[in-house]
Protein backbone atom coordinates (compact mmCIF):
# COMPACT_ATOMS: atom_id res chain seq x y z
CA UNK A 1 0.00 0.00 0.00
CA UNK A 2 2.75 2.35 1.18
CA UNK A 3 4.66 1.46 -2.36
CA UNK A 4 1.20 2.01 -4.32
CA UNK A 5 0.53 5.37 -2.71
CA UNK A 6 4.51 6.47 -3.39
CA UNK A 7 3.59 6.24 -6.73
CA UNK A 8 0.43 7.93 -6.70
CA UNK A 9 1.63 11.44 -7.18
CA UNK A 10 3.88 10.48 -10.33
CA UNK A 11 0.49 8.74 -11.68
CA UNK A 12 -1.67 12.15 -10.81
CA UNK A 13 0.95 14.45 -12.45
CA UNK A 14 1.43 12.37 -15.66
CA UNK A 15 -2.59 12.24 -15.92
CA UNK A 16 -3.08 16.04 -15.16
CA UNK A 17 -0.23 16.78 -17.69
CA UNK A 18 -2.15 14.27 -20.53
CA UNK A 19 -5.45 16.35 -19.38
CA UNK A 20 -3.93 19.75 -20.07
CA UNK A 21 -2.43 18.87 -22.82
CA UNK A 22 -5.69 17.14 -24.64
CA UNK A 23 -7.72 20.09 -22.98
CA UNK A 24 -5.82 23.12 -23.80
CA UNK A 25 -6.18 22.81 -27.45
CA UNK A 26 -10.17 21.53 -27.16
CA UNK A 27 -10.68 24.89 -25.17
CA UNK A 28 -8.68 27.19 -28.19
CA UNK A 29 -10.63 25.29 -30.73
CA UNK A 30 -14.12 25.91 -28.87
CA UNK A 31 -13.38 29.51 -28.13
CA UNK A 32 -12.33 29.59 -32.10
CA UNK A 33 -15.32 27.68 -33.31
CA UNK A 34 -17.82 30.44 -31.34
CA UNK A 35 -15.80 33.41 -32.93
CA UNK A 36 -16.23 31.76 -36.45
CA UNK A 37 -19.78 31.14 -35.74
CA UNK A 38 -20.45 35.06 -34.20
CA UNK A 39 -18.89 35.71 -37.52
CA UNK A 40 -20.76 33.19 -39.61
CA UNK A 41 -23.93 34.75 -38.00
CA UNK A 42 -23.26 38.19 -38.44
CA UNK A 43 -22.52 37.59 -42.23
CA UNK A 44 -25.48 36.12 -42.78
CA UNK A 45 -27.23 38.35 -40.97
CA UNK A 46 -25.90 41.73 -43.04
CA UNK A 47 -27.02 39.41 -45.75
CA UNK A 48 -30.72 38.75 -44.95
CA UNK A 49 -30.66 42.72 -43.72
CA UNK A 50 -30.41 43.32 -47.37
CA UNK A 51 -33.64 41.75 -48.59
CA UNK A 52 -35.79 44.53 -46.02
CA UNK A 53 -35.76 46.89 -48.70
CA UNK A 54 -39.27 46.71 -50.67
CA UNK A 55 -38.78 44.72 -53.88
CA UNK A 56 -41.57 43.09 -55.79
CA UNK A 57 -38.99 40.40 -56.35
CA UNK A 58 -39.08 39.75 -52.80
CA UNK A 59 -42.25 38.11 -52.53
CA UNK A 60 -40.76 35.26 -54.87
CA UNK A 61 -39.37 34.35 -51.08
CA UNK A 62 -41.68 35.13 -48.85
CA UNK A 63 -41.38 32.44 -47.26
CA UNK A 64 -37.85 31.37 -47.11
CA UNK A 65 -37.30 34.77 -45.84
CA UNK A 66 -39.44 34.34 -42.62
CA UNK A 67 -37.64 30.59 -42.37
CA UNK A 68 -34.79 32.85 -42.45
CA UNK A 69 -35.35 35.44 -39.52
CA UNK A 70 -37.17 32.45 -37.43
CA UNK A 71 -32.83 30.86 -38.32
CA UNK A 72 -31.46 33.96 -37.41
CA UNK A 73 -33.44 34.38 -34.34
CA UNK A 74 -32.87 30.78 -33.02
CA UNK A 75 -29.10 31.24 -33.84
CA UNK A 76 -28.90 34.23 -31.63
CA UNK A 77 -30.39 32.23 -28.76
CA UNK A 78 -28.16 29.73 -28.64
CA UNK A 79 -25.11 32.10 -29.01
CA UNK A 80 -22.77 31.36 -25.99
CA UNK A 81 -24.76 28.54 -25.51
CA UNK A 82 -21.75 25.89 -24.83
CA UNK A 83 -23.43 22.69 -24.54
CA UNK A 84 -25.71 23.62 -28.10
CA UNK A 85 -22.56 24.24 -30.23
CA UNK A 86 -23.87 21.46 -32.66
CA UNK A 87 -27.44 23.11 -32.60
CA UNK A 88 -25.89 26.20 -33.28
CA UNK A 89 -24.00 25.29 -36.18
CA UNK A 90 -26.58 23.50 -37.46
CA UNK A 91 -28.94 26.39 -37.67
CA UNK A 92 -25.90 28.78 -39.00
CA UNK A 93 -25.27 26.06 -42.01
CA UNK A 94 -29.16 26.18 -42.67
CA UNK A 95 -29.38 29.42 -42.64
CA UNK A 96 -26.64 29.84 -45.36
CA UNK A 97 -28.19 27.20 -47.26
CA UNK A 98 -31.64 29.18 -47.01
CA UNK A 99 -29.87 32.40 -47.80
CA UNK A 100 -28.59 30.73 -50.97
CA UNK A 101 -32.00 29.54 -51.89
CA UNK A 102 -33.75 33.23 -51.22
CA UNK A 103 -30.97 34.90 -53.81
CA UNK A 104 -31.99 32.25 -56.41
CA UNK A 105 -35.51 32.67 -56.23
CA UNK A 106 -35.40 36.35 -56.61
CA UNK A 107 -33.06 36.17 -59.10
CA UNK A 108 -35.52 33.27 -61.04
CA UNK A 109 -38.44 35.54 -60.28
CA UNK A 110 -36.22 38.63 -61.75
CA UNK A 111 -35.33 36.54 -65.42
CA UNK A 112 -39.14 35.84 -65.50
CA UNK A 113 -40.20 39.02 -65.23
CA UNK A 114 -37.97 40.53 -67.59
CA UNK A 115 -38.19 37.51 -69.72
CA UNK A 116 -42.40 37.36 -69.85
CA UNK A 117 -42.38 41.67 -70.37
CA UNK A 118 -39.93 41.21 -73.29
CA UNK A 119 -41.76 38.75 -75.09
CA UNK A 120 -45.42 39.94 -74.41
CA UNK A 121 -43.78 43.29 -75.79
CA UNK A 122 -42.76 41.36 -78.74
CA UNK A 123 -46.10 39.42 -79.31
CA UNK A 124 -47.38 43.19 -79.25
CA UNK A 125 -44.94 44.48 -81.85
CA UNK A 126 -45.57 40.98 -84.02
CA UNK A 127 -49.27 41.88 -83.80
CA UNK A 128 -48.70 45.63 -84.97
CA UNK A 129 -45.87 44.77 -86.98
CA UNK A 130 -48.52 42.93 -89.37
CA UNK A 131 -51.33 45.14 -89.22
CA UNK A 132 -49.36 48.02 -90.82
CA UNK A 133 -47.41 45.22 -93.25
CA UNK A 134 -51.52 44.47 -93.84
CA UNK A 135 -52.79 48.19 -93.97
CA UNK A 136 -49.22 49.03 -96.45
CA UNK A 137 -50.05 45.62 -98.76
CA UNK A 138 -53.88 47.18 -99.68
CA UNK A 139 -52.27 50.59 -99.80
CA UNK A 140 -49.52 49.56 -102.43
CA UNK A 141 -52.35 47.26 -104.33
CA UNK A 142 -55.26 50.37 -104.82
CA UNK A 143 -52.23 52.49 -105.64
CA UNK A 144 -51.24 49.90 -108.71
CA UNK A 145 -55.05 49.56 -109.70
CA UNK A 146 -54.80 53.76 -109.96
CA UNK A 147 -51.61 54.21 -111.61
CA UNK A 148 -52.96 51.53 -113.83
CA UNK A 149 -56.17 53.99 -114.00
CA UNK A 150 -53.84 57.08 -114.62
CA UNK A 151 -51.56 55.43 -117.65
CA UNK A 152 -54.55 53.96 -119.45
CA UNK A 153 -53.75 56.93 -121.81
CA UNK A 154 -50.07 56.01 -122.08
CA UNK B 1 -48.55 -13.29 -19.81
CA UNK B 2 -45.55 -14.59 -20.73
CA UNK B 3 -46.63 -15.09 -24.68
CA UNK B 4 -47.72 -11.30 -24.82
CA UNK B 5 -43.95 -10.34 -23.46
CA UNK B 6 -42.06 -11.77 -25.89
CA UNK B 7 -44.72 -10.51 -28.58
CA UNK B 8 -44.07 -7.03 -27.21
CA UNK B 9 -40.33 -7.91 -27.32
CA UNK B 10 -40.11 -9.41 -30.79
CA UNK B 11 -42.17 -6.42 -31.56
CA UNK B 12 -39.30 -3.59 -30.29
CA UNK B 13 -36.61 -5.98 -31.69
CA UNK B 14 -38.59 -5.18 -35.68
CA UNK B 15 -38.86 -2.23 -35.08
CA UNK B 16 -35.34 -1.41 -33.86
CA UNK B 17 -34.43 -3.42 -36.92
CA UNK B 18 -37.17 -1.84 -39.71
CA UNK B 19 -34.98 1.00 -41.83
CA UNK B 20 -35.75 4.62 -41.75
CA UNK B 21 -37.89 5.96 -44.76
CA UNK B 22 -36.11 8.30 -46.81
CA UNK B 23 -37.99 11.86 -46.90
CA UNK B 24 -39.13 12.95 -49.98
CA UNK B 25 -36.48 15.73 -50.17
CA UNK B 26 -34.02 13.02 -50.20
CA UNK B 27 -35.69 11.02 -52.82
CA UNK B 28 -36.55 14.07 -54.83
CA UNK B 29 -32.82 14.82 -54.47
CA UNK B 30 -31.43 11.57 -55.70
CA UNK B 31 -33.59 11.33 -59.19
CA UNK B 32 -32.47 14.31 -60.16
CA UNK B 33 -28.93 14.41 -58.54
CA UNK B 34 -28.08 11.44 -61.36
CA UNK B 35 -29.45 12.57 -64.35
CA UNK B 36 -27.69 14.40 -67.13
CA UNK B 37 -29.51 17.33 -66.13
CA UNK B 38 -28.09 16.90 -62.79
CA UNK B 39 -24.49 16.47 -63.51
CA UNK B 40 -24.84 19.60 -65.44
CA UNK B 41 -25.76 21.45 -63.06
CA UNK B 42 -22.86 20.00 -60.90
CA UNK B 43 -20.77 21.74 -63.76
CA UNK B 44 -22.26 25.01 -63.85
CA UNK B 45 -22.74 25.23 -60.00
CA UNK B 46 -20.07 23.29 -58.73
CA UNK B 47 -19.69 24.93 -55.10
CA UNK B 48 -23.35 24.47 -54.52
CA UNK B 49 -23.64 21.60 -55.47
CA UNK B 50 -20.98 20.31 -53.37
CA UNK B 51 -22.79 21.57 -50.52
CA UNK B 52 -25.55 19.32 -51.20
CA UNK B 53 -23.49 16.56 -51.92
CA UNK B 54 -22.18 16.60 -48.73
CA UNK B 55 -25.58 17.29 -46.68
CA UNK B 56 -26.93 14.23 -48.83
CA UNK B 57 -23.65 12.10 -47.48
CA UNK B 58 -24.92 13.22 -44.26
CA UNK B 59 -28.10 12.33 -44.43
CA UNK B 60 -27.49 8.61 -45.93
CA UNK B 61 -25.13 8.07 -42.73
CA UNK B 62 -28.37 8.92 -40.27
CA UNK B 63 -30.47 7.10 -41.95
CA UNK B 64 -27.66 4.15 -42.00
CA UNK B 65 -27.45 5.05 -38.34
CA UNK B 66 -30.96 5.63 -37.84
CA UNK B 67 -30.75 8.77 -36.27
CA UNK B 68 -34.69 10.79 -37.99
CA UNK B 69 -33.46 14.05 -36.86
CA UNK B 70 -30.46 14.29 -38.21
CA UNK B 71 -31.56 12.67 -41.37
CA UNK B 72 -34.94 15.28 -41.81
CA UNK B 73 -32.58 17.77 -41.11
CA UNK B 74 -29.93 16.96 -43.66
CA UNK B 75 -32.29 16.29 -46.30
CA UNK B 76 -33.84 18.94 -45.82
CA UNK B 77 -30.57 21.66 -46.02
CA UNK B 78 -29.14 19.65 -49.00
CA UNK B 79 -32.36 19.84 -50.97
CA UNK B 80 -32.05 23.70 -49.70
CA UNK B 81 -28.64 23.51 -51.72
CA UNK B 82 -30.00 21.76 -54.65
CA UNK B 83 -32.72 24.04 -55.36
CA UNK B 84 -30.87 26.89 -55.01
CA UNK B 85 -28.19 25.74 -57.82
CA UNK B 86 -31.24 24.37 -59.98
CA UNK B 87 -33.14 28.03 -59.66
CA UNK B 88 -29.98 29.66 -60.75
CA UNK B 89 -29.95 27.54 -63.80
CA UNK B 90 -33.32 28.22 -65.10
CA UNK B 91 -32.64 31.90 -64.47
CA UNK B 92 -29.57 31.73 -66.21
CA UNK B 93 -31.44 29.71 -69.21
CA UNK B 94 -34.19 32.71 -69.17
CA UNK B 95 -31.50 35.12 -69.62
CA UNK B 96 -30.29 33.68 -72.49
CA UNK B 97 -33.78 33.07 -73.89
CA UNK B 98 -34.38 37.01 -73.15
CA UNK B 99 -31.27 38.02 -74.98
CA UNK B 100 -32.59 36.01 -78.32
CA UNK B 101 -36.22 37.69 -77.18
CA UNK B 102 -34.79 40.85 -77.33
CA UNK B 103 -33.05 39.83 -80.83
CA UNK B 104 -35.64 38.87 -82.33
CA UNK B 105 -37.63 41.96 -80.96
CA UNK B 106 -34.83 44.73 -82.50
CA UNK B 107 -35.42 42.86 -85.88
CA UNK B 108 -39.65 43.21 -85.70
CA UNK B 109 -38.30 47.32 -84.52
CA UNK B 110 -36.86 47.14 -88.15
CA UNK B 111 -39.51 45.09 -89.80
CA UNK B 112 -42.45 47.84 -88.24
CA UNK B 113 -39.75 50.15 -89.07
CA UNK B 114 -39.80 49.28 -92.76
CA UNK B 115 -43.70 48.71 -93.32
CA UNK B 116 -44.40 52.06 -91.98
CA UNK B 117 -42.22 53.71 -94.51
CA UNK B 118 -44.07 51.45 -97.41
CA UNK B 119 -47.48 52.67 -95.57
CA UNK B 120 -46.29 56.05 -95.97
CA UNK B 121 -45.24 55.88 -99.27
CA UNK B 122 -48.18 54.48 -100.46
CA UNK B 123 -50.66 57.03 -99.30
CA UNK B 124 -48.43 59.77 -100.33
CA UNK B 125 -48.53 58.47 -103.38
CA UNK B 126 -52.60 57.68 -103.31
CA UNK B 127 -52.53 61.20 -102.00
CA UNK B 128 -51.23 62.84 -105.33
CA UNK B 129 -53.10 60.62 -107.61
CA UNK B 130 -56.32 61.23 -106.39
CA UNK B 131 -56.72 64.82 -108.16
CA UNK B 132 -55.81 62.93 -111.39
CA UNK B 133 -58.47 60.32 -110.87
CA UNK B 134 -61.13 62.85 -110.10
CA UNK B 135 -59.90 64.39 -113.67
CA UNK B 136 -61.26 60.97 -115.30
CA UNK B 137 -64.20 61.23 -117.69
CA UNK B 138 -64.12 64.76 -117.52
CA UNK B 139 -60.53 65.68 -119.76
CA UNK B 140 -61.27 64.99 -123.05
CA UNK B 141 -59.06 61.37 -124.25
CA UNK B 142 -57.13 62.84 -126.93
CA UNK B 143 -53.81 62.86 -127.73
CA UNK B 144 -52.36 65.54 -126.31
CA UNK B 145 -54.40 64.58 -122.65
CA UNK B 146 -52.75 60.97 -122.81
CA UNK B 147 -49.25 63.08 -123.49
CA UNK B 148 -50.08 64.83 -120.24
CA UNK B 149 -51.21 62.29 -118.25
CA UNK B 150 -48.05 60.57 -119.29
CA UNK B 151 -45.76 63.17 -118.37
CA UNK B 152 -47.75 63.44 -114.70
CA UNK B 153 -46.97 59.76 -114.04
CA UNK B 154 -43.33 59.73 -114.55
CA UNK B 155 -43.46 62.44 -112.03
CA UNK B 156 -45.35 60.35 -109.87
CA UNK B 157 -42.88 58.29 -109.94
CA UNK B 158 -39.78 60.79 -109.51
CA UNK B 159 -41.83 61.55 -106.40
CA UNK B 160 -42.11 57.89 -105.10
CA UNK B 161 -38.45 57.29 -105.77
CA UNK B 162 -37.67 60.69 -103.96
CA UNK B 163 -39.84 59.91 -100.76
CA UNK B 164 -38.22 56.56 -100.63
CA UNK B 165 -34.63 57.87 -99.49
CA UNK B 166 -36.57 60.36 -97.57
CA UNK B 167 -36.24 63.31 -99.49
CA UNK B 168 -39.80 65.10 -98.16
CA UNK B 169 -37.46 65.00 -94.61
CA UNK B 170 -33.68 65.53 -96.14
CA UNK B 171 -34.42 67.65 -99.00
CA UNK B 172 -37.77 69.23 -98.04
CA UNK B 173 -37.69 71.85 -99.80
CA UNK B 174 -36.42 70.62 -103.20
CA UNK B 175 -39.22 67.84 -102.51
CA UNK B 176 -41.90 70.16 -101.55
CA UNK B 177 -41.41 72.38 -104.57
CA UNK B 178 -42.04 68.74 -107.18
CA UNK B 179 -45.24 68.07 -104.96
CA UNK B 180 -46.25 71.70 -105.77
CA UNK B 181 -45.66 71.80 -109.35
CA UNK B 182 -47.04 67.98 -109.70
CA UNK B 183 -50.20 69.44 -108.15
CA UNK B 184 -49.62 72.74 -110.68
CA UNK B 185 -49.77 69.92 -113.57
CA UNK B 186 -52.51 67.98 -112.08
CA UNK B 187 -54.34 71.67 -111.90
CA UNK B 188 -53.69 72.51 -115.52
CA UNK B 189 -54.48 69.29 -116.92
CA UNK B 190 -58.02 69.92 -114.79
CA UNK B 191 -58.49 73.10 -117.05
CA UNK B 192 -57.31 70.96 -120.32
CA UNK B 193 -54.00 73.53 -120.18
CA UNK B 194 -52.17 70.10 -121.70
CA UNK B 195 -49.18 71.69 -122.83
CA UNK B 196 -48.59 73.71 -119.81
CA UNK B 197 -49.71 70.27 -117.99
CA UNK B 198 -46.79 68.57 -119.75
CA UNK B 199 -44.71 71.61 -118.94
CA UNK B 200 -45.16 71.46 -115.29
CA UNK B 201 -45.36 67.92 -115.05
CA UNK B 202 -41.11 67.82 -116.63
CA UNK B 203 -40.49 70.37 -114.00
CA UNK B 204 -42.16 68.35 -111.04
CA UNK B 205 -39.98 65.23 -112.14
CA UNK B 206 -36.33 66.99 -112.56
CA UNK B 207 -37.35 68.70 -109.29
CA UNK B 208 -37.94 65.13 -107.66
CA UNK B 209 -34.75 63.80 -109.22
CA UNK B 210 -32.94 66.84 -107.76
CA UNK B 211 -34.10 66.45 -104.54
CA UNK B 212 -33.51 62.49 -104.48
CA UNK B 213 -30.37 63.04 -105.88
CA UNK B 214 -29.74 65.74 -102.14
CA UNK B 215 -31.53 63.30 -100.26
CA UNK B 216 -29.20 60.12 -101.07
CA UNK B 217 -26.26 60.71 -99.04
CA UNK B 218 -28.18 61.27 -95.77
CA UNK B 219 -30.65 58.91 -96.13
CA UNK B 220 -27.73 56.47 -96.47
CA UNK B 221 -25.49 57.91 -93.93
CA UNK B 222 -28.66 57.97 -91.13
CA UNK B 223 -29.23 53.86 -92.28
CA UNK B 224 -25.30 53.42 -91.48
CA UNK B 225 -25.97 56.04 -88.25
CA UNK B 226 -28.79 53.46 -87.02
CA UNK B 227 -26.72 50.38 -87.96
CA UNK B 228 -23.71 51.46 -85.65
CA UNK B 229 -26.07 52.75 -82.73
CA UNK B 230 -27.79 48.87 -82.92
CA UNK B 231 -24.61 47.91 -82.65
CA UNK B 232 -23.47 49.57 -80.04
CA UNK B 233 -26.46 48.92 -78.26
CA UNK B 234 -26.14 45.45 -78.30
CA UNK B 235 -22.47 45.73 -77.01
CA UNK B 236 -23.96 47.90 -73.96
CA UNK B 237 -26.71 44.90 -73.60
CA UNK B 238 -23.66 42.84 -72.72
CA UNK B 239 -21.85 44.60 -71.04
CA UNK B 240 -25.14 45.16 -68.63
CA UNK B 241 -25.12 41.03 -67.67
CA UNK B 242 -21.91 41.01 -66.68
CA UNK B 243 -22.28 41.42 -62.70
CA UNK B 244 -19.79 44.05 -60.70
CA UNK B 245 -19.53 46.13 -64.27
CA UNK B 246 -20.94 49.72 -64.67
CA UNK B 247 -21.90 50.85 -67.72
CA UNK B 248 -22.37 53.82 -69.78
CA UNK B 249 -22.79 55.02 -73.48
CA UNK B 250 -20.43 57.47 -74.01
CA UNK B 251 -18.83 59.56 -76.97
CA UNK B 252 -17.99 56.87 -79.77
CA UNK B 253 -18.60 53.66 -77.54
CA UNK B 254 -19.34 52.08 -74.72
CA UNK B 255 -17.61 52.36 -70.76
CA UNK B 256 -17.70 49.37 -68.61
CA UNK B 257 -16.02 50.14 -65.22
CA UNK B 258 -15.30 48.49 -62.68
CA UNK B 259 -13.98 49.63 -58.89
CA UNK B 260 -11.35 47.81 -56.73
CA UNK B 261 -9.65 45.27 -59.05
CA UNK B 262 -6.56 45.21 -57.25
CA UNK B 263 -7.24 45.78 -53.35
CA UNK B 264 -7.51 49.18 -50.89
CA UNK B 265 -4.03 49.00 -49.98
CA UNK B 266 -0.31 48.22 -51.10
CA UNK B 267 0.87 48.49 -55.40
CA UNK B 268 0.12 44.88 -56.56
CA UNK B 269 -0.29 44.84 -60.55
CA UNK B 270 -2.27 41.32 -59.78
CA UNK B 271 -5.51 41.94 -59.74
CA UNK B 272 -7.82 39.70 -56.94
CA UNK B 273 -8.53 36.69 -57.34
CA UNK B 274 -12.15 37.11 -57.62
CA UNK B 275 -12.30 39.82 -60.56
CA UNK B 276 -10.95 37.40 -62.95
CA UNK B 277 -14.29 36.40 -63.74
CA UNK B 278 -15.56 39.33 -64.27
CA UNK B 279 -12.84 40.03 -66.77
CA UNK B 280 -13.01 36.69 -68.04
CA UNK B 281 -16.70 38.03 -68.88
CA UNK B 282 -15.44 41.12 -70.58
CA UNK B 283 -13.05 39.38 -72.84
CA UNK B 284 -15.89 37.01 -74.09
CA UNK B 285 -17.78 40.38 -74.72
CA UNK B 286 -14.52 41.91 -76.58
CA UNK B 287 -14.61 38.83 -78.78
CA UNK B 288 -18.13 38.40 -79.19
CA UNK B 289 -18.19 42.15 -80.84
CA UNK B 290 -14.95 42.02 -83.01
CA UNK B 291 -14.93 45.13 -85.19
CA UNK B 292 -14.93 47.02 -81.35
CA UNK B 293 -11.44 47.81 -80.10
CA UNK B 294 -10.56 48.53 -76.24
CA UNK B 295 -9.18 50.79 -74.19
CA UNK B 296 -8.14 50.13 -70.83
CA UNK B 297 -7.94 52.85 -68.18
CA UNK B 298 -6.47 52.37 -64.73
CA UNK B 299 -7.20 55.48 -61.88
CA UNK B 300 -6.02 55.35 -58.66
CA UNK B 301 -7.37 57.58 -55.51
CA UNK B 302 -5.47 60.29 -54.38
CA UNK B 303 -3.57 58.60 -51.59
CA UNK B 304 0.25 58.98 -52.31
CA UNK B 305 2.43 60.49 -54.04
CA UNK B 306 0.89 61.43 -57.70
CA UNK B 307 4.25 59.73 -59.99
CA UNK B 308 3.72 56.88 -57.89
CA UNK B 309 -0.09 56.55 -58.89
CA UNK B 310 0.39 57.09 -62.55
CA UNK B 311 3.26 54.82 -62.53
CA UNK B 312 0.98 52.09 -60.71
CA UNK B 313 -1.91 52.79 -62.61
CA UNK B 314 0.06 52.21 -65.92
CA UNK B 315 1.48 48.90 -64.95
CA UNK B 316 -1.95 48.23 -63.70
CA UNK B 317 -3.44 49.18 -66.87
CA UNK B 318 -1.22 46.99 -68.94
CA UNK B 319 -1.58 44.16 -65.97
CA UNK B 320 -5.23 44.20 -67.28
CA UNK B 321 -4.33 43.94 -70.79
CA UNK B 322 -2.11 40.71 -70.59
CA UNK B 323 -4.85 39.02 -69.17
CA UNK B 324 -7.50 39.78 -71.75
CA UNK B 325 -4.80 38.40 -74.20
CA UNK B 326 -3.93 35.49 -72.43
CA UNK B 327 -8.09 35.42 -72.83
CA UNK B 328 -8.03 35.39 -76.31
CA UNK B 329 -8.64 39.42 -76.92
CA UNK B 330 -5.92 40.46 -79.90
CA UNK B 331 -3.11 43.04 -78.27
CA UNK B 332 -3.46 44.83 -81.53
CA UNK B 333 -7.14 45.67 -80.92
CA UNK B 334 -5.93 47.11 -77.13
CA UNK B 335 -4.75 50.46 -75.78
CA UNK B 336 -3.45 50.66 -72.13
CA UNK B 337 -3.21 53.91 -70.50
CA UNK B 338 -2.75 54.99 -66.92
CA UNK B 339 -4.47 57.61 -65.63
CA UNK B 340 -3.12 57.91 -61.73
CA UNK B 341 -5.29 60.33 -59.75
CA UNK B 342 -5.90 62.73 -62.70
CA UNK B 343 -9.51 62.12 -63.21
CA UNK B 344 -11.76 61.00 -60.17
CA UNK B 345 -15.18 60.33 -60.13
CA UNK B 346 -15.98 60.66 -56.76
CA UNK B 347 -15.12 62.37 -53.48
CA UNK B 348 -11.28 61.35 -52.70
CA UNK B 349 -11.98 63.02 -49.24
CA UNK B 350 -14.43 60.01 -47.81
CA UNK B 351 -13.47 56.12 -47.97
CA UNK B 352 -16.18 55.06 -50.44
CA UNK B 353 -15.66 57.94 -52.87
CA UNK B 354 -11.45 56.38 -52.53
CA UNK B 355 -13.19 52.99 -53.31
CA UNK B 356 -15.17 54.13 -56.48
CA UNK B 357 -11.78 56.28 -58.00
CA UNK B 358 -9.82 53.22 -57.97
CA UNK B 359 -11.02 51.63 -60.79
CA UNK B 360 -10.34 50.18 -64.36
CA UNK B 361 -12.49 51.78 -67.49
CA UNK B 362 -12.50 50.08 -70.82
CA UNK B 363 -13.85 52.01 -73.37
CA UNK B 364 -15.53 49.43 -76.46
CA UNK B 365 -14.71 51.44 -79.31
CA UNK B 366 -15.54 51.32 -83.01
CA UNK B 367 -12.61 49.42 -84.36
CA UNK B 368 -10.99 51.36 -87.45
CA UNK B 369 -8.57 48.01 -87.99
Amino acid sequence: MAARTAKLPGAWLVATALTGALALPIGIVAAGDDGKADERLQALTVELKKYDVADDTHHAATAELGKAEALRDKARSLMGERRERDVLARAIDELEATLSLVEAKILHADAKTKLDKAKADAATLDAEVAKVRGEADALEKQQEEMQRKIGGGK
Amino acid sequence: MKRLTVAAVAALALASCARLQKPNEMQSFEGARKTRAGEELNLAYPELVKRADAEHRLAAEALDDKEKEDLDYHARVAWLWWQSAQLRSDAATMKVELTKVEEERAKLDKDLAEAKKRQKLAKASLDRMKELIALEGKVAGSQEVSAAKSAINEALAALKEAQAVDADVHASASFAAAEGKLKAATDALGKNKTKDAVSYAIEAKATAESAAREASPKFSATEADQARMAKQRAVFDAVGQISGVSRSMVEGGVQAAVVEVFGASGSSVNMLPGMEATFVKLAQTSKQFPEYALVIEAHTDSKGNKTKNLTLSESRAKSVMAFLAAQGVPPDKMTALGKGSTEPVADNKTKEGRAKNRRVEILFVPSSR
